[in-house]
């Protein structure tokens, strides 16, 4: 295939959209998109969440001086939500512009917003400076997910949680096309 | 899975009556998701390339783009990259599963994946091998390797990308992703991406 070198200043095009809880130092809570979310482990079966934040923003703040926070995954109904958020400012105090609901986390020192239909509750293990970003490592205390959703050993299925992918435009997930190995068997 | 469908049809038309969404919880297993699948490319000792598909990937900021790539386990990839300092990333797409589904279940330890007819070519910037099939290619120097308990973090400057030629007059800040189609990974299934629902920043056009 015919292919071009762009540079490297539009280069993000594949992200899990993903709405990050954490108290504010009053006791109110604050949501902020994430997208630079991504997963290791430790030993075998111990996963970590790594987050990658940028610049000074509250959230930032919050999770260095608690150590906690929520993972809500972003459903497609969830978009007005999530876009309404990553507009404005924590710093400007609570953003109440439009409503929404929110509960304590069930493990940690977190708010949890109720539209989301998965919620990771997340103790940060350690934090790396890596120069203008600062790396997250998070424990998983808890995840929660949509009642309504069966999970079994073998994986969820995404089409159910319709979770929003960001690439500065919003999308949602089409179809299942198949398991690990399906296309390797063919 | 086509059962499960069925049945979750139902669900769905009740889910749209509802707002706040009824939670029960589960362990905290492997349940992250939705992850992005890349082809992981890198060199050799002896010269000739290896791919393998790796999901763990986000993206990080430091002046410039990074790519945050973590592995767990000992793979040939791994070694690689701990060598040579650097790795390409292919997008998978819809079109090159078949690739991803061999790279993934053939170990690199076990000499050039070579089963499947493919070409590559070494990128432009850095010295990693880059798919002929892939439609959107990165080429990352590692700048920071964190190690864990068992895995490894790349930090990587993303150094180049190669897109495919048909996308040149995309709005790469708003990309339109229902025309590159990647496939979005949850553990062990792959999807496809459904419709573009919108654009960063409608909610200030649109208001309440």
């Amino acid at each position: 295939m015919k292919r071009k070198s762009i540079g490297c200043s539009h280069e993000m095009p594949v992200q899990p959209a993903f709405i990050v809880g954490t108290y504010n130092e009053d006791g109110t809570p604050n949501f902020a998109p994430i997208t630079w979310v991504s997963m290791t482990c430790e030993k075998d079966e111990d996963y970590l969440i790594v987050i990658s934040m940028w610049g000074t923003k509250m959230t930032k703040q919050n999770t260095i001086r608690n150590g906690k926070l929520s993972i809500n995954m972003v459903s497609k109904e969830m978009l007005k939500l999530m876009d309404y958020f990553g507009q404005t400012s924590g710093a400007q105090g609570m953003k109440t512009d439009i409503p929404y609901t929110y509960s304590k986390a069930e493990c940690v020192e977190a708010p949890t917003l109720d539209m989301s239909p998965w919620v990771c509750e997340c103790e940060v293990q350690s934090i790396v400076n890596t120069g203008e970003s600062d790396t997250f490592y998070c424990r998983v205390k808890n995840v929660q997910i949509d009642e309504k959703v069966e999970t079994d050993n073998w994986g969820i299925d995404l089409t159910l949680l319709n979770p929003v992918i960001y690439s500065g435009s919003y999308h949602s997930i089409g179809q299942y096309l198949g398991e690990i190995g399906d296309f390797y068997k063919k | 899975m086509e059962k499960l469908t069925k049945e979750t049809k139902q669900i769905m038309k009740e889910r749209l009556i509802m707002d706040n969404v009824e939670k029960i919880s589960i362990k905290p297993q492997c349940v992250f998701n939705p992850q992005p699948m890349y082809i992981i490319g890198t060199r050799n000792e002896n010269g000739t390339p290896n791919f393998c598909v790796i999901t763990w990937i986000g993206f990080s900021f430091d002046k410039t783009p990074h790519l945050m790539m973590s592995m767990g386990g000992s793979k040939q990839t791994k070694t690689n990259i701990l060598r040579e300092g650097k790795f390409s990333a292919h997008m998978i797409t819809e079109d090159i599963l078949w690739l991803a589904d061999y790279f993934g279940n053939t170990n690199g330890t076990d000499g050039e994946k070579n089963r499947v007819k493919y070409s590559y070519e070494w990128g432009q910037q850095v010295q990693v091998p880059i798919l002929q099939e892939s439609h959107w290619a990165y080429e990352c120097e590692v700048t920071r390797t964190m190690e864990l308990d068992g895995a490894h973090l790349f930090l990587a400057e993303i150094k180049n990308i190669q897109i495919d030629k048909a996308y040149q007059n995309m709005d790469m800040e708003k990309i339109d992703l229902t025309q590159i189609k990647p496939a979005i990974y949850a553990p062990y299934q792959y999807f496809s991406i459904g419709e573009k629902l919108g654009e960063m920043g409608e909610w200030q056009v649109k208001g309440n």
